[in-house]
């Protein structure tokens, strides 16, 4: 019985070693032993952990099963791996993954189907099975086999319905998808998609591809004049069918950009909806919209599109403060163009009034949002200051001479529509009407070719102004364009001026001959100089004076640059950058340009005095008396005698106050004598000399 | 502010039925009785009538009677007998 007992306890120590070394399987084999000699709760618990952990080796050695298989694409061993797996631990990822390779398995039989179906060329039959397949494997590429091989079945209604809902990315689904769409009619989208067929597809170059192509442009063709004929038969030009026109407007626009259909009648076709959806897009003010249907402009404008461009861009600039350079260039045009302004009425006074109530609705509106900041309406409305001007000097012509009603147009107006040239003729050859040169050359200039860089001028944007200045110009405009770049060059230097770049003088070269067209600029560069106040600024200002001045040495440039050089000079001299005599020789050159320069003579004086008094100073210092009598004699200001004559003075008190010999009294009295009268003979302190020797006698 | 719209009359109305649209409009409340009352003012005088029903209403008739008989006049070129299109991937079901 002991031995008996010994051999349980060494079993059961047995089992509780491999039960903590987790070798479950030998340790159940062995607590089974002793339970079933020595039965406890204690060991049947133990042998049920065992069970269960066996389990979970053995659950875990399926999945890993399971899983290889399925990597490998042995769906049915994988499946009975997993299906054993779920028998010992009914996991719910278990569950989902058995259902999961059930599905590919069955999608998978399906699409090896669908295969043998498409080999034996039973198209539609292969198209189910590939939705099948797709079912169960959610693989797109399913759906565009389906898709194209329903076209091959010739179900093209459910083969475009089927395209629809793909992404139709390569070559081969596209060509299907275009087909089927024009089997059904739908021929425009079939050329879109078409369109996008890459050039390495075998098809895509072939001549079989392009004849099918031009057909399925001459089927759309057919379509479009068949439904536009409706249309029109039935008078169906309201909204309501906006957007039937809509489509047609661009697919007709599409053939004739994209296709070698006789353009003539599709190009009306194109015409009569664009118009027609012009008219829609006006009632409901989508004037923004309206652009995309004016833009780019004919290169032909008759007085209809004319009218139409005019009111669509008055209505677009005042709905977005945008396009006020177009909205001027027809706003104007339009206006004074003849057959508009007589729809006004049939009176010439209404009509006139009729203007220029639209001209301030024009010049209203551009103010308005030029003072509310915006940036496009402040140049727009220099630019409509003049163009205005321009236009109406055209028409005060045209009352002289009718040719020039015709051409009646502002000058961008004329610059796009190719006018410039007649517009710049017919000026010249009415050179007489204008009220002074300049009017005439500034006329002519914004038609020239250098309109645009004076326009940049007008804006204030001076270094566009000179970059845009014609090199090479029609010897027809060149009065006009030399006008241009001579009033581009004075305002440029005048900009240089300003900023204090030195480059001012280069520019102000050809200012001469601006000066005799145009005397007002030289004023406003007479004006400039003598305000300025800073220094370097009067610097500056002398220069380009000086500058103009040999070229064009005018009385009033000359007499400008006297006083700005007197005016520098002073500021100089009173920031001690300059000595009395430079003093004296720029006063002495300023009065040599203008002799009755006030200032310069008064300062001039005033120097003299001060340098005379100076010297004057000097020599009574070294007591060189006679070199001073000399300055004093030689002096015409008052003042250096006065000083001469004080001193004198203070000299003689003194020398009456003096103990001194009487001789020697008597002699120095004599050389005051004889000094003084040497300045001035009649002055009196020769008297009070004379009297004070008499006394000194006695 | 297009004063036709406000008093939802065509242009060259006369001066009475103008009248009588702005107390329509008024009685209406669409819009407020100053947009009524500029926009009477401006359509009952000679001048400023003409100046809006300008800027107000475009004629786009001519170009659309142009564009209509350039459509009709001439005979457009479709491709001769115009064939079904034929399926250049391969052949198609015959069934």
């Amino acid at each position: 019985m002991k031995k008996k007992l010994t051999n349980l306890e060494a079993v059961l120590d047995r089992a509780e070693y491999l039960f903590e070394k987790g070798n479950y399987g030998l340790a159940k084999t062995e607590f089974e032993k002793i339970n079933s000699v020595f039965p406890q709760d204690d060991f049947a618990e133990k042998i049920a952990v065992c069970e269960k952990e066996i389990a979970q080796v053995r659950f875990k050695e399926l999945v890993k099963k399971g899983r290889k298989y399925a990597k490998k694409s042995s769906l049915a061993e994988a499946l009975g791996y997993f299906e054993e797996a779920y028998k010992i631990s009914p996991e719910d990822w278990l569950a989902e993954r058995i259902a999961e390779l059930k599905t590919e398995m069955f999608g998978r039989n399906s699409f090896e189907a669908a295969k043998d179906a498409e080999d034996s060329g039973d198209y539609e039959k292969a198209a189910g099975l590939y939705e099948q397949a797709f079912a169960m494997q959610r693989d797109e590429e399913l759906l565009l086999k389906k898709a194209g091989l329903l076209v091959k079945a010739r179900k093209y209604e459910e083969a475009v319905s089927a395209f629809r809902s793909l992404d139709v990315s390569d070559d081969e689904s596209k060509y299907n998808c275009g087909f089927a769409l024009a089997m059904t009619r739908q021929y425009y989208e079939c050329l879109k998609i078409w369109d996008t067929i890459s050039g390495l597809f075998p098809l895509a170059g072939s001549k079989a591809f392009t004849e099918q192509k031009k057909q399925v442009q001459s089927l759309l063709a057919e379509k479009l004049f068949s439904q536009f004929s409706e249309l029109r038969r039935n008078q169906r030009h309201t909204e309501e069918f906006a957007d039937v026109f809509s489509d047609i407007y661009e697919q007709s626009k599409y053939l004739l950009e994209h296709s070698e259909i006789e353009k003539n009648k599709l190009t009306a076709l194109t015409e009569y909806c664009k118009y027609l959806r012009i008219a829609f897009m006006w009632k409901q003010e989508q004037y923004a919209d309206m652009l995309e249907l004016l833009l780019p402009y004919p290169q032909k404008i008759n007085t209809d599109l004319l009218e139409l461009y005019a009111k669509t861009f008055f209505r677009i600039a005042e709905t977005s403060g945008k396009y006020f350079s177009e909205f001027i260039m027809f706003w104007l045009t339009a206006l004074y163009h003849e057959e508009i302004s007589a729809k006004f009425s049939p009176a010439e006074k209404q009509r006139e009034d009729i203007r220029e109530r639209l001209l301030a609705y024009a010049e209203d509106m551009i103010t308005s949002y030029s003072e509310s900041g915006n940036t496009e309406a402040k140049k727009a409305l220099r630019v409509w200051n003049v163009e205005k001007r321009i236009v109406k000097g055209l028409r005060d012509l045209s009352e002289i001479e009718p040719e020039a009603a015709r051409l009646l147009c502002s000058s961008r107006f004329a610059e796009k529509f190719g006018k410039s040239d007649e517009v710049i003729s017919f000026i010249r050859n009415n050179r007489a009407f204008f009220s002074n040169i300049e009017h005439y050359l500034l006329t002519g200039g914004i038609f020239s070719s250098a309109g645009k860089s004076l326009f940049h001028l007008l804006c204030g944007e001076h270094e566009e102004s000179l970059a845009v200045l014609p090199e090479v110009y029609d010897p027809k405009e060149a009065e006009f364009v030399r006008y241009c770049t001579e009033r581009v060059h004075f305002s440029y230097g005048l900009y240089c001026l300003e900023k204090g770049d030195s480059r001012f003088a280069r520019y102000f070269e050809s200012a001469a001959p601006l000066f005799e067209k145009a005397p007002d600029y030289e004023k406003m560069v007479i004006e400039k100089a003598l305000v300025c106040h800073r220094l370097d600024e009067i610097g500056r200002y002398e220069n380009a004076l000086s500058e103009i001045h040999s070229k064009r040495p005018g009385p009033e440039i000359r007499n400008a640059l006297s006083l700005v050089m007197v005016r520098r000079g002073i500021a100089m001299y009173n920031k001690h950058q300059l000595n009395s005599k430079n003093m004296e020789a720029i006063l002495k050159k300023a009065l040599k340009l203008n002799p009755e320069n006030e200032l310069a003579r008064v300062t001039l004086r005033s120097m003299q005095v001060d340098i005379e008094m100076e010297a004057l100073g000097k020599a009574i210092n070294k007591h060189k008396m006679n070199k001073a009598c000399k300055i004093a004699a030689d002096s015409e200001n008052h003042e250096v005698r006065s000083e001469f004559f004080e001193f004198m003075k203070r000299n003689l008190n003194h020398l009456e106050e003096m103990e001194m010999e009487k001789e020697e009294k008597t002699f120095l009295l004599n050389d005051f004598f004889k000094w003084c009268s040497r300045v001035d003979k009649s002055h009196a302190i020769l008297n009070d000399i004379k009297r004070i020797i008499k006394k000194s006698e006695k | 502010m297009n004063p036709y719209n406000i008093l939802d009359i065509e242009k060259n109305t006369p001066k009475q039925e103008i009248v009588q649209a702005a107390g329509r409009a008024m009685r209406e409340r669409k819009y407020s009785g100053k947009e009524i009352a500029i926009a009477q003012k401006k359509l009952m005088d000679d001048i400023s009538e003409a100046a809006e029903a300008f800027i107000c209403f475009i004629d786009v008739g001519l170009f659309l009677k142009t564009c209509a008989v350039d459509s009709e006049t001439e005979h457009i070129s479709v491709s001769e007998a115009a064939p079904a299109l034929t399926y250049l991937l391969g052949s198609e079901d015959n069934s």
